[in-house]
């Protein structure tokens, strides 16, 4: 308890000096942070912030080694895809940016705060507009849940507590600072590129996948797709696996099998078939906005 | 003699396979699959529907359609009827491949179009992808230009004749 209070005291002193510093570390704001630990008992909004920050250092560190396909027409319609989706979430007001990566390869990830991207060569490997949505309901699942942002809190101990323990030892340690007011040396950078580093490379927990699979299904169906549309991509994939292409290696590294993944599905599916859906599958406006 | 039979047949596969590259069909269309477990081929794509025969695990089977949580299936002796969706495991292309292959030994008959080799059939070719490229380069603080306002949102869905399910409940909502 006595941790806690003097954890307390050194938030609302950091919050201060910070504030008044405007530093930042990784482009989040410290002020901003610390001015949150001041508000203990509004723990939701600051996890939000903290949220939004994190998503926005974690898209830039991933967008590294990747560009955004310069195609506005398909980045138009994937947008739309994505937000009559998320309008059926629970986090219909997060600040959603969904994107085409110019990537062969076949993937699609999440980051914290609403960050969706999907790659070109997983675009090419689907038929549909209810398989697209298929696949990024099963994104937008992991934010709405946040996956992420809780494995990177996991792995880089960046938690409510551990922030204010961890940074204000970096900010002691700090010794200069840019025109941009971030710290320079060995800070708290190495520690979140390490963890995001990770994280994208071996991939969630196997329950945070199941579970994103199911409430991505159910988002789908409630949204007026076809959700079946996710088994036909899965089985798909799976059909590939065991088989050294190279476009789909990153893909099976990070998430579990595609028949596991199935039959985790089957209860999920029970439920679906027991209501009387519209079922929509949309294959000629994805052909049309993905080829014009 | 039998090297020289298997260099022949995967020429046809690949020829096969390449000719249909420039096909709409779906990546599963024709795709060469076999069953999970023991389960009814019915005459429809419903519960209610009628059997045609029972099948056996591991029994092959080539799908031609989905509706729903069904495909529609055709047996090695070129019966059709349905099947529930996650009742089957799509075949690799390589045994996909060793089952044509097989199937063109067995039956010394022309190949049917499709069978067996359309794993490579995708939706949107990469090539198609790249020649409609806009080129001017699109950088992360840009992305906010592309999200549609409510609007547009819900002009999209009616266009696509979308509309929110009411009876289907978000778990832990």
């Amino acid at each position: 308890m006595r941790k806690v209070t003097l954890l307390k005291f050194i938030g609302v002193f950091l919050c201060l000096f910070l504030g008044a510093c405007g530093v930042k570390i990784q482009g989040i704001d410290l002020g901003r942070i610390f001015d949150a630990a001041g508000k203990v008992n509004n723990f939701g909004e600051k996890e939000e912030q903290e949220e939004l920050a994190l998503g926005q250092d974690t898209i830039k560190s991933l967008l590294n080694n990747a560009t955004i396909y310069p195609h506005q027409t398909l980045q138009s319609y994937v947008n739309k895809v994505g937000y009559w989706l998320v309008k059926h979430t629970s986090r219909p007001d997060l600040p959603w940016r969904f994107m085409v990566l110019d990537d062969a390869s076949v993937n699609a990830f999440a980051a914290p705060g609403g960050y969706i991207a999907i790659t070109r060569g997983m675009l090419a490997s689907l038929n549909n507009e209810a398989e697209l949505a298929g696949v990024l309901a099963h994104e937008i699942a992991h934010v709405v849940l946040l996956h992420h942002m809780h494995a990177l809190q996991k792995k880089s101990k960046t938690g409510f507590l551990f922030d204010l323990a961890v940074i204000g030892a970096q900010v002691g340690n700090a010794s200069t600072a840019n025109a941009q007011g971030e710290l320079q040396g060995p800070d708290v950078s190495g520690v979140f590129d390490k963890a995001v580093n990770d994280l994208y490379y071996r991939g969630l927990d196997r329950e945070d996948e199941l579970k994103a699979d199911k409430l991505g299904v159910i988002l789908s169906a409630k949204a007026g797709y076809d959700p079946y549309a996710f088994v036909s991509v899965l089985q798909v994939i799976g059909s590939r696996e065991g088989r050294e292409e190279a476009d789909l290696q990153r893909f099976i590294r990070v998430h579990p099998s595609a028949e596991t993944r199935l039959n985790s599905l089957e209860s999920t599916f029970f439920l679906i078939d027991s209501y009387d859906l519209s079922n929509r599958v949309l294959a000629q406006r994805f052909r049309t906005y993905s080829q014009n | 003699m039998m090297p020289m039979i298997r260099f022949f047949t995967q020429g046809l596969v690949q020829i096969l396979s390449i000719s249909l590259l420039s096909t709409s069909l779906p990546v599963w269309a024709n795709q060469d699959a076999i069953l999970l477990s023991n389960t009814p081929m019915l005459i429809a794509p419903s519960s209610k529907a009628s059997i045609v025969t029972q099948l056996s695990k591991d029994a092959p089977v080539t799908l031609l359609k989905r509706k729903g949580g069904w495909y529609q299936i055709q047996t090695e002796d070129h019966q059709t009827g349905w099947l529930r969706m996650l009742k089957v495991r799509f075949l690799s292309e390589q045994e996909s491949n060793d089952r044509s292959i097989a199937r063109i030994l067995r039956e010394t008959a022309v190949m049917p179009p499709a069978s067996g080799v359309s794993t490579g059939v995708r939706g949107v070719s990469d090539e198609a992808l790249n020649q409609k490229m806009e080129m001017s380069p699109i950088g992360l603080e840009q992305l906010k230009h592309f999200v549609p306002v409510e609007e547009e949102v819900d002009a999209f869905a009616k266009e696509g004749k979308l509309k929110t399910q009411e009876n289907v409940v978000l778990p832990g909502k």
